[in-house]
């Protein structure tokens, strides 16, 4: 399992909607602040990245130390599932982002989940944790 | 002609005509938020799910009759095991059991394991009180009235408060025996 | 093949659903109940294009072209809702495009609700099931809308129902 790795969901109006430490390192306050501003951060990279490909997947897009960045673009929403993880297990990333999208789409299917709005669900969240642990 | 008995719920269903059931589920949901949206109070809008289950009721009553090619149920607890066996089968395509019989036999429980219409939903903290189903109450309800059975009917369980299953409690109040104009023919 | 229910299912809901709307809550103001329904339709086909998009394409669409996105509900979008294409695609090459359903389903289908239509066959009922048949359209207008939406295209969708049971979705895609 991953030492550091960090999940969040950003929306199309680049809000945050679900934040999540799901590496197995101690969490730390400071540190889950630190590795969200570095994941905003890269939000621009994506964007450029998005035009340029119809994949998905967009792996590695940024660094940081000996973190790294990557991607996962859904379809219609241009809702951006990002990870930030010491891990190069690129097979396990994909296949994490890839339940985590079913997940979410699944999440904002619920018609009564308000389009755009913060994922409170905890169903969704101890699903995603579990997900981390399978994949990450 | 030669009557055929009444036919099973998966034999209808099969026969029907079907649809993509998310697009009924979600075509559902959106009504249910816009009601949430417009008539603010939860309990107001469970009313007006049932009014609305019991309007289709009394229309889909017919249909019903005529695709399971059922005359008439006099027993009631032969049309309850009518409900769960063919009513929500030929038109929802699940299956449903019929329980706890009280002694007098005018009170049961329908028993869902499974139903369409919550598929994707989760109800937020805001929304407890709601009875998302209660347009499927309404439609028993009203279907019964239809063959002269006043009914009420309750939901005892409901997956979306973290039950194990659906059950509706359906209490026949008054059955108003019918009056054949003639004796049907066989 | 994934879950169905019986067409009746759909059918009952939006009869009442209109119904309620129309009758019930905005019984005297047309232009409140039919915001209402292109409303729900809107949610719903926010939600069906997110969902089929998925299905069809594992790789992300890139919609830069509007023509694209108008094919994707012509062709898998229409599919999935009515087990068939859209017959014919028309556009004006400068942002307006009309869908058209020969024999649109809601339409031959849809029973317009006996109680609250007169039974007569004056002026004024078939103004009256005229009128009613035109609230029902507002939700296949919403669907569409916000299934283009959800693509990034915003648009104002109405609809011609003037060759009947054809019906055509007319689409104007805001610069």
């Amino acid at each position: 399992m991953a030492n550091t790795a960090c999940f969040i969901i950003v929306s199309r109006n680049n809000i945050p909607i679900y934040e999540a430490e799901v590496g197995s390192a101690v969490k730390r306050e400071d540190s889950a602040q630190l590795h969200q501003f570095i994941l905003h951060a890269s939000l621009d990279i994506v964007q450029d990245l998005a035009w340029t490909t119809s994949a998905m997947f967009l792996k590695a897009v940024d660094r940081f130390n000996d973190l790294v960045v990557s991607v996962y673009v859904t379809a219609g929403l241009h809702t951006r599932l990002m990870l930030l993880h010491d891990s190069r297990n690129d097979d396990g990333i994909k296949s994490f982002f890839q339940e985590v999208h079913e997940l979410y789409i699944k999440t904002i299917l619920n018609p009564l989940y308000l389009p755009g709005s913060r994922i409170t669900s905890s169903h969704f969240d101890t699903k995603v944790r579990a997900l981390a642990r399978k994949y990450l | 002609m030669p009557t055929a008995g009444p036919r099973s719920g998966d034999a209808i269903f099969a026969s029907v005509e079907r649809v993509n059931a998310e697009l009924f589920t979600l075509t559902y949901g959106a009504t249910v938020r816009q009601l949430l949206t417009d008539l603010e109070e939860v309990e107001e809008v469970n009313k007006q799910l049932d009014q609305m289950g019991y309007n289709i009721g009394i229309r889909l009553i017919d249909e019903f009759l005529a695709k399971s090619n059922i005359s008439r149920c006099v027993d009631f607890k032969e049309t309850a095991d009518v409900i769960a066996k063919v009513g929500l089968k030929m038109f929802l395509g699940v299956n449903a059991t019929v329980t706890n019989w009280d002694a007098e036999g005018t009170c049961c429980s329908i028993v869902l394991e499974d139903n369409p219409l919550v598929d994707f939903v989760e109800l937020p903290d805001t929304c407890q009180g709601l009875h998302y189903c209660n347009i499927l109450s309404g439609v028993i309800r009203g279907a019964l009235e239809m063959v002269s059975m006043k009914t009420e009917v309750t939901w005892l369980r409901d997956m979306l408060r973290g039950d194990d299953s659906f059950e509706l409690q359906v209490k026949l109040l008054k059955q108003v025996p019918e009056e054949y104009p003639y004796k049907d023919d066989e | 093949m994934g879950r169905e229910v019986a067409e009746s299912c759909v059918d009952s809901l939006l009869t009442e659903m209109v119904s309620t709307y129309c009758h019930r809550f905005y019984a005297n103001k047309p232009e409140l109940a039919a915001r209402r329904i292109e409303a729900i339709g809107y949610q719903v086909g926010h939600q069906l294009s997110e969902r089929f998009v998925f299905r069809y394409t594992m790789e992300r669409p890139r919609f830069t072209d509007h023509l694209e996105a108008i094919k994707f509900i012509c062709k898998d979008f229409w599919s999935e809702l009515f087990k068939k294409q859209i017959d014919n695609l028309k556009t004006n090459h400068r942002g307006t495009f009309v869908l058209q359903d020969n024999r649109f389903r809601w339409l031959t289908r849809m029973s317009v609700d006996p109680q609250n239509e007169s039974q007569d066959n004056s002026a004024d009922g078939e103004n009256k099931a005229a009128q009613a048949t035109s609230m029902h359209l507002y939700f296949p207008c919403g669907i569409i809308r916000g299934a283009l939406s959800n693509l990034g295209i915003p648009c104002a969708v109405s609809a011609d129902i003037s060759n009947l049971p054809a019906c055509s979705f007319v689409v104007r895609i805001k610069a």
